[in-house]
């Protein structure tokens, strides 16, 4: 059922993206504004996981929406937005570790892991890219990448009750919910979170050295 | 369905909701864009997405543009091939010569006397009185008209309801372009360059005494060629059956076209130029009785009127401005030689 679950999630959350994509086409700034609100972060914290520099995140986000606008019509709603934008922003961010090498403009590759492990991610093939660096940078980008891939509500709730350390009942009222609609919130988010652990096959270790494995049964 | 647990669930949730806990909690907050950039991103996005948008019409009007290009391209083949049967009022044909009056032009219930350098539509219906012919300009070839006759000017076809016209693609000047003529009992179209078609109520006679013609109808089709002393002519009765026979090339049934003959202008042609004409139009063939007379006909110049005159009257005024004379001869031929100083 679990997986019947995460399957039509998927089917409606591209159903949304491709009638967003299509208002989009058609000049809807109301469409507009949400893909902004809902995929800009993801797209920057991808971003920012691969390169050395905020900076970099920076221009790199603003030239793959702008790759993404011009591209917007081919669009075909086969896979989600968020893949979509992934795709592009991988193929940017190869570019730009490409260019600031040939201009010499990036240095210690080797005494900075994380970089290191960018410049292999964006100049591997896509389908071999792990989709974070490594260190104490490795395991945050992997959990917050986690995150950027459930929907949005599921993400917030999560965040809310686990990292800022909300009671559902205080969840509730930020998010204008009901209590019992929270509790559900929650459980259906650690289950989908659960999922992209499967999926990515994960086996953490905490930077605390502590295992922070997934339970087997819900693996 | 999800949300429905076991006790034995409920134990495990509890170790889940523990374990996700540390994890995310471990891993903090999710790092966000300030302010600025999320500003400065949208303001940059909608930017792009309106040049994409204007991109896009941009190469659908160029699209639509050759597209456009290609159905007007399309209509104009289709309208050539086709405009024999729209009566569209495209200027196809031109009034040369109106002679003996009552004759009349134009589109149907529209009809007009017609008058020298009138142009033609496709569709216009012209009319011949019983003492009159018309000479016009129709696709390159000198077609003249005959008395009593009915034609109808399409695009590509004259189309003979009753009468006769004549047909010279091999004039001065002329395009040689095929003309056809069709008829209820079939079509003619030339190889070479003169030939007439008369219909009458009861058969269709087509004769041709310079270069070939080909007669179609559903049952034949038939090729005829002119030869040096001799027309060929092809007759074809209401029920459909062909006969052909040899025939002079000058006579009754060519005689007519001489008086609706369009003319030529004489100044700075030379004599052998209105001459070789003049043969044609009579259906002769021009002869020089030595290389002497061939050469003062060939560098001589003539003088005078701009006007066009006819056949007959370019004789008169060869031989009253040169020495070249008109000698006797058999039919086909106009004989020239010299005369005394």
């Amino acid at each position: 059922m679990p997986a019947e679950q995460s399957d039509q999630d998927g089917q409606l959350q591209i159903a949304r993206d491709r009638r967003l994509a299509r208002r989009m086409l058609r000049g809807d700034q109301r469409a507009i504004k949400a893909f902004c609100d809902e995929y800009l972060p993801k797209l920057f914290r991808f971003a920012l996981s691969r390169l050395p520099t905020e900076q970099d995140a920076d221009d790199v986000v603003q030239v793959v929406l702008t790759n993404a606008a011009r591209r917007m019509e081919t669009y075909r709603g086969e896979a989600p937005l968020l893949g979509w934008l992934y795709q592009i922003c991988r193929r940017e961010i190869s570019k730009h570790l490409g260019a600031a090498e040939r201009h010499g403009t990036v240095v210690s590759f080797q005494q900075d892991a994380a970089t290191e492990s960018a410049v292999a991610l964006a100049t591997a093939p896509a389908a071999d890219e792990p989709e974070a660096v490594s260190g104490t940078d490795q395991f945050a980008a992997q959990v917050h990448a986690a995150l950027d891939q459930l929907p949005a509500n599921y993400a917030r709730a999560l965040e809310m009750k686990y990292v800022d350390g909300y009671s559902s009942k205080e969840i509730a009222q930020r998010m204008k919910l009901a209590d019992a609609a929270v509790q559900s919130l929650l459980a259906r988010g650690r289950r989908a979170f659960r999922r992209l652990y499967d999926a990515a096959d994960f086996d953490l270790e905490t930077p605390d050295g502590d295992r922070a494995e997934v339970p087997r049964r819900c693996r | 369905m999800t949300d429905r647990e076991t006790p034995h669930d409920r134990v495990s949730d509890v170790e889940e909701e523990r374990r996700l806990a540390g994890i995310l909690s471990q891993a903090g907050s999710r790092t966000a864009p300030s302010e600025a950039q999320l500003e400065r991103w949208v303001g940059h996005f909608r930017a792009s997405l309106a040049d994409a948008r204007a991109e896009k019409r941009r190469r659908w009007q160029i699209r639509a543009a050759g597209i456009a290009a290609s159905i007007s391209a399309v209509v104009a083949v289709l309208f050539m091939m086709q405009a024999p049967d729209l009566p569209v009022a495209v200027g196809v044909a031109q009034v040369q010569v109106v002679f003996g009056g009552n004759s009349v032009g134009g589109a149907q219930g529209t009809q007009r006397s017609l008058v020298s350098g009138e142009r033609l539509n496709a569709g216009d219906r012209l009319r011949t009185g019983l003492r009159g012919g018309l000479g016009i300009r129709y696709r390159g070839a000198d077609v003249r008209i005959g008395r009593d006759t009915e034609v109808i000017v399409h695009t590509t076809r004259l189309e003979l309801v009753s009468g006769v016209v004549y047909v010279d693609t091999g004039g001065l000047g002329a395009a040689q372009t095929d003309v056809v003529v069709a008829t209820r009992l079939g079509s003619v179209t030339h190889l070479g360059t003169q030939y007439v078609v008369q219909l009458d109520s009861d058969r269709l006679v087509s004769a041709v005494r310079e270069g070939q013609i080909i007669f179609r109808s559903e049952q034949h089709k038939r090729q005829l060629s002119a030869d040096a002393s001799t027309a060929g002519e092809i007759r074809v009765a209401k029920d459909g059956s062909v006969t052909e026979s040899r025939k002079p090339r000058s006579g009754e049934q060519w005689d007519w076209a001489v008086e609706i003959s369009p003319g030529i202008s004489l100044t700075g042609r030379s004599p052998d130029e209105v001459l070789i004409w003049a043969a044609r139009e009579s259906g002769r063939t021009l002869k020089y009785v030595d290389e002497k007379a061939a050469d003062v006909a060939r560098e001589g110049r003539l003088a005078g009127t701009d006007t066009k005159i006819p056949s007959p009257q370019v004789l008169v005024a060869v031989e009253a401005s040169t020495r070249l004379r008109f000698l006797p001869s058999d039919s086909a031929t106009l004989l020239v030689g010299l005369g005394k100083r």
